[in-house]
């Protein structure tokens, strides 16, 4: 006669507790951990190179993910900050324990902001907390206004998403309404922002809500 | 996607589950899957497949998947309603401030084994 047995186990618990324990690491010393999503391409990278041309970079440590190549981690290290690369290998996005063995790595200290830039894939990222304060979404503008449509989770998880290369808006038929539109429809809480770090434009508001986050 | 990571997680629990309670073979188990997970219940099963035959005691336990749809709950009038086509506004007052009741659920409900 089979017996049943009640379970009730979250299936992903071990990541969920590698992220809980993240997080306490990052609210101990104090640090805004941010966890930066987009497709590949976006412009991640470029946004973080002209936020540590605007920050001390000893108040800034980052997490850097990339399948192969440290190439993001160079173009980042010219600056002074401290910096940890994961090559995944093979695995689409970051996950808590990968960002658990990082900070083996890193010296918080002194660090207000930690970022996370993930691998570029707008599905994989946004389903593995690694224990982030906040999900931010890059779109470059070349990416169409229906992606929020077609990548619910990532815009659902995110609280804020920035529309990058708007210098290329007079050569695209794209409408930052219509995208924030749909984007609003997945998740009204989520904030906008426009920049282009080729001209600069939309950086003084980017940099305003990163200076909001991180703690003084 | 990540269905196979997320069969080996199960097959852990399950394997775990059946060795606290000494039963000798798991004949099902009882997954809930909320819609935003983004589970494709096949997938899962196909990749579970494999990841079993690990474990004599489960190897022949079939993996049933429920999914969840996801419900919200307006936070200004309290209407309850079903999130059609991820449009989380409240259909009956049209705000958009919602609580998600179900839908990011993954988890291994229960067993049956004998």
């Amino acid at each position: 006669m089979p017996i049943k047995i009640q379970v009730l186990n979250n299936i992903l618990e071990i990541n969920e507790s590698y992220a809980e324990e993240n997080r306490r690491v990052f609210d101990e010393h104090n640090a805004f951990a941010m966890n930066m999503m987009s497709s590949p391409g976006s412009g991640k990278t470029s946004l973080l190179e002209r936020t540590l041309e605007r920050l001390d970079s000893s108040r800034v440590a980052i997490i850097e993910g990339d399948m192969q190549t440290t190439k993001d981690a160079e173009r980042l290290e010219r600056f002074g900050v401290s910096i940890v690369q994961i090559s995944t290998g093979n695995a689409c996005h970051l996950d808590g324990k990968m960002i658990s063995d990082a900070l083996k790595d890193l010296d918080l200290t002194d660090v207000r902001l930690l970022v996370i830039e993930n691998v570029g894939n707008l599905v994989c990222p946004a389903e593995f907390r690694v224990g982030e304060h906040a999900k931010v979404v890059v779109l470059s503008v070349t990416e169409g206004e229906d992606k929020p449509l077609k990548y619910p989770l990532m815009f659902r998880e995110a609280s804020l998403c920035v529309f990058n290369k708007i210098d290329l808006l007079p050569h695209l038929d794209f409408s930052l309404e219509e995208a924030r539109e749909n984007a609003r429809q997945i998740n009204p809480q989520l904030k906008f922002l426009s920049t282009s770090c080729k001209t600069g434009e939309g950086l003084e508001e980017w940099m305003d809500w990163l200076e909001s986050k991180m703690k003084v | 996607m990540h269905e196979m990571g997320l069969a080996q997680n199960i097959f852990d629990i399950v394997l775990r589950t059946a060795e606290q309670n000494g039963v000798g073979k798991v004949l099902r188990i009882n997954v809930r899957a909320g819609q935003l997970r983004g589970i494709v219940p096949e997938q899962l099963q196909f990749c579970f497949g494999f990841v079993a035959r690990e474990s004599p005691i489960v190897e022949e336990a079939e993996l049933v998947i429920e999914t969840l749809p996801i419900e919200g709950k307006c936070k200004g009038c309290q209407h309850e309603f079903s999130v059609e086509e991820y449009r989380f506004v409240c259909p009956e007052c049209e705000r958009e401030d919602i609580e998600v009741l179900q839908g990011m659920e993954l988890l291994v409900s229960n067993i049956e084994a004998v």
